[in-house]
């Protein structure tokens, strides 16, 4: 196998928010790793933090929210660069000065949001949003960038493209907004998008086709993509590798094919089960007993044991740590991996 | 031959409203356009299409939320007895009420937060005069938490006080309180997660069963929808363009849009997905204000014939045995 170059590199991310209820523990050391022209795909029910996660790496979090511990590398060397960062080694996302991670904010990364409606200007046409991007972040005349965004907005399929720069965001349709918002975060060429529900906002049909130009895009500009979301289906399309979180943890991480085969984690197999697929049918669900955990007041210990079926005495008290466990990559954090290995394999002979 | 339980005839609602100069241009939005269908009891009937295909539309016009244009909504309780939704008035609309119930998309809205659990299922129970006394009404509303898997001591809590999944839960008590043959659910975990999603889908099941009722399931997830429906309708722009056996309509499409919308549906198995065939259809969803003439869908359809598409629109007809569909390509 080729070694796969790093680009970012993040571990022990802390984050809280501070609110009238109290301290919410939105982040709890979290951890991945992501490598270059990738697809890394975070997915995990509402308020598990997988939006927080790419929030706190951007340092766009609200006024409440704090990322108190933690270390997010980047490894490019355009941003570098751009930068005028001399010296060896990455870049210490975290300690940057805020003047810095502006730039950071176009050339390094950028981000995708749910909703086009909110993240849109509506007072401004979308090709000066476009453009306003563009002669931020590069040095290019107002004619170049015109050219520029006309070029972005074709490249998102959204034809004609003199027409389309002249409108307003409340004159397009929400797969053409999102379309839109793309074509922005591509404009300062970053190598790395982070796309937050993409696509949640939309239908099915429109849904596939802002999936697939997603894809084509990330491919033509080789970048590397983070997409958060809570469909399944969307990371078994789309991604290369997975990460699945629960209430503020990556509990298992594996390339996708081996994670929809052989899921490890008591959370995630559960998960797995309890949607409904199109392609088997059964007469009842297999469900995780129980809701998610309120994070201002968590469960002790790892996250998931007060619903977990192979929860034992150590679960309550000490949280797990990720660990490699299976073949290349697979990477699970959990007590009683040893167990629920066990019960797969006694599985598999049964069925054999 | 048995009657079924609901017989739905010809049914159209639009919408109008004026707009320009004096209020004197009239727009009509076709949200429910020459649909039937019939509902045996016992059985599910799954109803799916995009956001403003006039899913919902179909769903609150059943339930008499809104009254029809025209058309009918037979309630056929037993054998003898027969009423009509779309004309029923004062005590034929409660016999109606009685038999029909909903439960609401969004918990958060659809339950009052000033009312403790109590009073919100047992409101139907006072309504619909089924008890006396408040012993008999407070035995009946335990009665029916425990069904949905409710604390009997939550009966004072107030719906904030629960999650997202135990709030539906509360809908779906209050929708029992009659004792219905029909409940019309319209996306009922849409606003829950997946794996809290698996629970109440597994706690409506189980109801109807014990209870022999039938279900109207509406739904944009084509994932749950096939879990839950014995038979599947699938709606375009206010219209029925396919309808037939859940399995068969998933394993064999026939109209264009079905086709489409399934092959778009992104499933959760990678293998499957490496190898599946994508269909992705050009341009939006048309304004239902002002739709395309003939076939609805032929803006869209990748499998265009020509003048007839643009000109006339197809019925609905039978294919097969039970499996019905409006396209050209089937005539």
């Amino acid at each position: 196998m080729e070694e796969k170059e790093v680009l970012m590199d993040v571990s022990g991310l802390v984050t809280r928010f501070y609110t009238e209820d109290g301290v919410v523990m939105a982040l709890e050391g979290v951890g991945f790793t992501l490598y270059k022209g990738e697809t890394l795909a975070l997915v995990g029910e509402t308020g598990c933090g997988k939006s927080v996660t790419a929030l706190s790496i951007l340092r766009l979090l609200s006024i409440s929210g704090k990322t108190l511990e933690g270390k997010v590398l980047f490894y490019d060397e355009e941003t570098k660069k751009r930068l005028g960062i001399t010296n060896e080694g990455p870049i210490d996302i975290l300690s940057l000065p805020e003047q810095d991670m502006l730039k950071v904010r176009g050339y390094g990364m950028s981000l995708i949001t749910q909703d086009p409606m909110t993240s849109l200007n509506p007072v401004y046409t979308v090709g000066d949003q476009i453009m306003e991007v563009l002669t931020t972040h590069r040095k290019i005349t107002k004619e170049a960038a015109k050219t520029e965004a006309l070029r972005l907005i074709e490249s998102v399929e959204l034809t004609p493209a003199e027409e389309v720069f002249k409108k307003y965001p409340h004159q397009l349709s929400g797969g053409q907004r999102q379309r839109i918002v793309i074509s922005i975060s591509l404009a300062a060429e970053p190598a790395l998008i982070f796309a937050d529900e993409p696509t949640t906002a939309l239908d099915v049909t429109i849904q596939a086709k802002v999936i697939e130009l997603l894809h084509d895009l990330k491919e033509k500009f080789n970048t590397s993509l983070i997409l958060i979301t809570h469909n399944l289906g969307i990371v078994a399309e789309t991604s290369d590798r997975v990460g699945v979180m629960y209430a503020g943890r990556v509990v298992e991480v594996a390339d996708k094919y081996t994670l929809f085969k052989r899921p490890l984690h008591p959370y995630t197999q559960g998960l797995l089960a309890s949607v409904p697929k199109i392609t088997e049918k059964k007469d009842m669900l297999d469900f995780i007993a129980g809701s998610v955990p309120n994070l201002v007041r968590p469960p002790s210990g790892c996250r998931f044991h007060p619903r977990c079926p192979y929860a034992t005495d150590i679960c309550k008290e000490k949280i797990p740590q990720i660990e490699l466990v299976e073949g290349e990559g697979h990477y699970v954090e959990c007590w009683n991996i040893e167990e629920v290995i066990k019960d797969l394999d006694a599985d598999k002979e049964a069925c054999e | 031959m048995t009657v079924p339980l609901l017989e739905v005839k010809d049914l159209y609602k639009y919408f109008t409203f004026q707009r320009g100069l004096l209020h004197r241009q009239t727009f009509s939005v076709r949200a429910v356009e020459n649909v039937s269908f019939t509902l045996d009891r016992n059985k599910t009937l799954g109803v799916v299409g995009e956001s403003g295909c006039g899913k919902t539309t179909l769903g609150k016009t059943i339930i008499s939320l809104y009254r029809p244009d025209s058309g009918q909504i037979l309630l056929h309780p037993d054998e003898k007895t027969t009423y009509d939704v779309a004309t029923a008035q004062d005590e034929e609309m409660k016999a109606v009420r009685r038999i029909v119930q909903m439960v609401f998309q969004d918990p958060q809205s659809s339950l009052n937060p000033r009312w403790p659990v109590k009073n919100i299922i047992g409101e139907p129970l006072d309504i619909l005069k089924l008890v006396s006394g408040r012993r008999e009404r407070e035995n009946m509303v335990l009665e029916l938490m425990e069904e949905v898997g409710l604390k009997p001591e939550h009966i004072n809590r107030y719906p904030h006080e629960f999650s997202g999944g135990q709030r539906q839960r509360i809908g779906i008590a209050r929708a029992l309180a009659s004792n219905p043959d029909l409940v019309v659910l319209d996306e009922p975990t849409s606003a829950v997660d997946v794996s809290v999603q698996a629970q109440v889908l597994n706690l409506l099941k189980e109801l109807q069963r014990t209870k022999n009722m039938a279900y109207l399931f509406i739904s944009h997830d084509l994932g749950v929808v096939h879990h839950m429906s014995d038979e599947i309708a699938v709606q375009y722009l206010g219209q029925i363009v396919e309808q037939g056996p859940s399995d068969k309509v998933f394993s064999d499409p026939l109209h264009p849009y079905t086709k489409a919308l399934l092959s778009a549906l992104p499933v959760p198995d990678p293998e499957f997905e490496a190898h599946k065939r994508r269909i992705i259809l050009e341009g939006t969803l048309p304004n239902a204000i002002n739709p395309p003439p003939g076939c609805r869908f032929h803006t869209r359809c990748q499998e265009f014939l020509g003048e007839k598409c643009t000109k006339e629109c197809p019925a609905l007809i039978e294919v097969e045995k039970g499996h019905k569909v409006a396209c050209w390509r089937y005539e």
